[in-house]
Order: structure tokens, then C-alpha cells, then sequence
């Protein structure tokens, strides 16, 4: 890995780009809240239908992989830093799959 | 500032309002203020409190006696408390909170600027009251040079700030308290009603409030002495333009100047009561005094006056005047400290008043009220 960039000067930037990312955060999660809320209003959806979905085979087998795929890529990041030939990132990409 | 009184009127149809992302940022704001001044600050004071040296500076501030001391005392605790990351973190989240509020509050309203432009502009004629504005007054320095409460080109710095503050700020973030003075959980509004029941008459002809801002003292006066003649003064156009307006829809006439409240215009004698709301902590020690003196001066005899602001630091814990201290600095308020120690009831009695009591309302002092009457 390279040099360091970020000391502890950084810190607060940190914090504030945290802050930042927590408020994107919440934007998304209250707009879902409204489009669940409008969906059973209009009767696309069932009150407690997103809560009780037991997602089949095939959407389980997604999900996995977009969990997977997420969780790779944030706790991943430290690891994705140290090594970054194009074989590793190829390998990264294909294990975390496209979508 | 106006926070609740949008009074939307059907010419602005759809109702005025923030968009979803405007709004949840806002809110989000707001729910981070509320958990760090309810959660985080009460742990950091906790600590302090529990510490050898919170214990030491619990002594030394009940004892100190002058300002220089107490001053000494509080930049003390300050050192103490900045070691501790939980307080560090609630301090980084006020100034985070403070400063965001404004940069998502004007992308908010700029998002739908024509119908915010639309619900603040000002009739062609005022039809209730009246609304004096002055484009010549020169400002003082002091009130020029700070970006007040880290707002953006200070009072006037943007147009539309009047609904940056009644759809946004108000109602979102201000309204659960745990900023500045205000304690966590306080019901702002209340404060002012509560402030106002201090007028020890049960009726005034003529009340008056120097630096009323968008009005929403006098509009809490209404409700109390509904037969008073309302009449205020501000430096700031934007101010006095939205509290007029705001009045107009409520259907309340009052009377609003654009003045240096030190020089306010209004004759002697002419005035039954004055009440000030969170305005001296604003104001440099010698134009407080100045001001006790020109409100002497419109004072009927017998007359009352009230003022609120944040406590002295004599009246509360030495953690308490460390977070109140941290305003002077870190949110633009260059005379919080000096104003935390003075000492309002002598200074009132230098001026000429009598039957000078001072007291808290609520927690942690605030508001904290000074009363006292011109003599008859």
C-alpha cells in the first residue's frame, strides 16, 4: 500500500463525511417507508407484506450475492487497497458477482 | 425567528412544503441534535461531574465572585471537559447540526424557490398594521461583522430565508430543542408564553419589543393581551418583512420598525411594558446598557419590562457554563460570554429601575428571566 494520507488531522473530515453519508442514508430509508405507504394506499401491497416476504429460492440466491457483494466491498476496502493488480481487482469483481 | 406560523394561504395551493429529500434531511438533523444534547451530553456531564476535578471547579465556581474569576472557572472546565471523546463528539455534532441546518435548509427551499418566492411576497400595501423600513440606516459594526449563528450572510444573507426558517429550521430542528441554550425536550413556543406570563399587569395599552425579529414574540403578546397595541423594532429588513406578513395572515396588527433598538425612535414616556426575547446575548455589553437606558426612557412610569435570555454562568453548573461558553466561538455569537457574565439587575438598577428580580424557568436556567418596573 502507498504512504498514508490520512492522519489523525483527517479525523474530522471523516466525521463529517460520516455524517453525511448517515443523512443519504436515512433520505433512501424514508423514501421507501413513503413508496411501502403509498404501494398498500394504492393496493399494490398488503400491510405487512414487505415484513412477512419469505423470499423463494431464486431471490434468496440474489440477495445473498448482493449482500455478499456489499460487505465485500466495505469491509473489503482496506484488503482491495493493498493489492491492486488487474488480476486482483478481475478476481474481486467475478467474486462479487455484477449485480 | 417565525417558526410554526407558515399560515399557508389558499393563493399558494398546493400547500407550500419541502420536498421529501429537504425535508428527511432536515429531519434527520434534527434527530441527531435531539440523541447528542439527550443522550451524549448527559453522559459527558456525568463524567465530569463524578471527576475529582469536576469537583474542585464545583467549588471554585460557587465561590467565584467576580467575572474574571468566574471567567477563569469556565475556560477551566472547558479543559477538563474537552478531554473527554464524548463530549467532543456532541460538541462536533452541535456545529455539524448548526452549520447543516442552513446548507440543507436553502437547498430546500431553493429546490421549489418560485413557491416559496410566491408565499413570501409582501402585498402592495400593508393592510393591517404598519411596516417601517429604513434603506439608509447604517447598522452597527458589531451587528455587521458576524455571520450571526452561523447563518449564511448572516439575517438578510439570503431571500428566502424566512422560509428556510418556517418550514425548515422551525419546525425540524429547533422544534426539539438541545441547541445553545435551549435544553433537549424544551418546547420552544411554550418558552415564550411562559416568558410573557411575567408581566405582572393583567393588561397594557402599548408593549413594545426591541429586536423583535420576525415577530414572534409580539404574536405570543397578542394571544395574551389581545387589546395591546404591538409595536417592535429590528435591524433586519428580511426579519421585519416576514413577521408582517406573518401578522397580516394571522390577522394581528402590529407595528414594526426597521431601528438600532439603542435609538428607537419612540417618544418618552410612551411605551407600558417591554419585553426582549433572546436579544442581549446579542448585544456588546456597553449597547445593553444603552438599550436599559432607552427603554428607561419610552417606559410610562410604572411601566414593566421583561427580558429573556440564556442564564448567567453564575446560575449554573460549571459544565453547563462550559457548553453556553461554547457558543461564543463555535456558533457565531461573539457577546454569549459576556453576556453569561454580566449582571443584568444591577445593571437595570444603574439604569433607573426598581423591583429588579431575576429567575429561571425551565433547566439549566433558561429561559432566565430579568423583570423589573420603571418606578411610578
Amino acid at each position: 500500500m502507498a504512504e498514508p494520507y490520512l492522519g489523525p488531522e483527517s479525523v474530522e473530515d471523516l466525521g463529517r463525511m460520516l455524517m453525511a453519508l448517515l443523512t443519504e442514508h436515512w433520505i433512501l430509508r424514508d423514501r421507501f417507508a413513503l413508496l411501502e405507504a403509498l404501494m398498500i394506499e394504492r393496493g399494490a401491497l398488503a400491510e405487512g407484506e414487505l415484513e412477512d416476504y419469505v423470499p423463494g429460492p431464486a431471490m434468496a440466491e440474489r440477495i445473498q450475492a448482493l449482500r455478499a457483494r456489499t460487505v465485500s466491498a466495505v469491509i473489503g476496502a482496506p484488503l482491495a487497497a493493498r493489492d491492486r493488480s488487474v488480476e486482483a481487482i478481475i478476481a474481486r469483481a467475478a467474486q462479487r458477482g455484477t449485480k | 425567528m417565525t417558526f410554526f406560523t407558515a399560515c399557508v394561504p389558499q393563493s399558494v395551493r398546493p400547500p407550500a412544503g419541502l420536498g421529501q429529500r429537504g425535508r428527511a434531511g432536515l429531519e434527520l438533523l434534527g434527530a441527531t441534535q435531539k440523541y447528542a444534547a439527550s443522550h451524549l451530553r448527559p453522559a459527558a456531564r456525568a463524567a465530569f461531574e463524578a471527576s475529582q476535578a469536576g469537583a474542585d471547579l464545583a467549588r471554585a465556581h460557587a465561590q467565584a465572585a467576580a467575572p474574571a474569576e468566574m471567567r477563569r472557572v469556565v475556560a477551566e472546565t472547558t479543559s477538563v471537559v474537552e478531554r473527554d471523546p464524548v463530549w467532543r463528539m456532541e460538541r462536533f455534532l452541535q456545529r455539524y447540526v448548526g452549520e447543516e441546518s442552513f446548507a440543507q435548509g436553502i437547498q430546500a427551499v431553493e429546490e421549489r424557490r418560485a413557491m416559496f418566492a410566491a408565499f413570501l411576497a409582501p402585498p402592495a400595501q400593508p393592510t393591517l398594521g404598519t411596516l417601517e423600513l429604513d434603506p439608509g440606516l447604517v447598522p452597527p459594526k458589531y451587528y455587521s461583522a458576524t455571520e450571526w449563528h452561523l447563518e449564511p450572510g448572516s439575517w438578510d444573507g439570503y431571500d428566502l430565508y424566512g422560509a428556510v426558517f418556517a418550514f425548515g429550521l422551525g419546525p425540524l430542528v429547533f422544534k426539539h430543542g438541545g441547541y445553545a441554550a435551549v435544553g433537549a425536550g424544551d418546547d420552544i413556543l411554550q418558552q415564550r408564553v411562559d416568558t410573557i406570563r411575567q408581566l405582572p399587569k393583567a393588561t397594557y395599552g402599548r408593549i413594545y419589543e426591541p429586536g423583535c425579529g420576525s415577530a414572534t414574540t409580539l404574536l405570543t403578546l397578542h394571544k395574551a393581551f389581545p387589546q395591546a397595541e404591538l409595536i417592535g423594532c429590528d435591524l433586519s429588513p428580511l426579519l421585519l418583512r416576514m413577521g408582517h406578513k406573518v401578522a397580516e395572515r394571522q390577522g394581528i396588527p402590529i407595528h414594526l420598525k426597521q431601528r438600532d433598538a439603542v435609538r428607537c425612535g419612540e417618544p418618552d414616556e410612551s411605551v407600558d411594558a417591554v419585553v426582549t426575547y433572546a436579544l442581549h446575548h446579542e448585544l456588546p455589553p456597553n449597547e445593553n446598557m444603552a438599550l436599559f437606558q432607552e427603554m428607561f426612557r419610552i417606559l410610562k412610569r410604572g411601566g414593566d419590562i421583561v427580558m429573556s435570555d440564556p442564564p448567567p454562568f453564575r446560575a449554573v453548573s460549571p459544565f453547563h457554563a462550559a457548553i453556553l461558553d461554547w457558543d461564543t466561538k463555535n456558533r457565531n455569537e461573539p457577546f454569549f460570554s459576556s453576556a453569561c457574565l454580566s449582571n443584568w439587575d444591577d445593571r437595570l438598577r444603574e439604569a433607573g429601575f426598581v423591583d429588579v428580580q431575576s429567575y429561571a424557568l425551565g433547566q439549566d436556567g433558561y429561559p432566565w428571566i430579568t423583570r423589573a418596573s420603571k418606578p411610578a
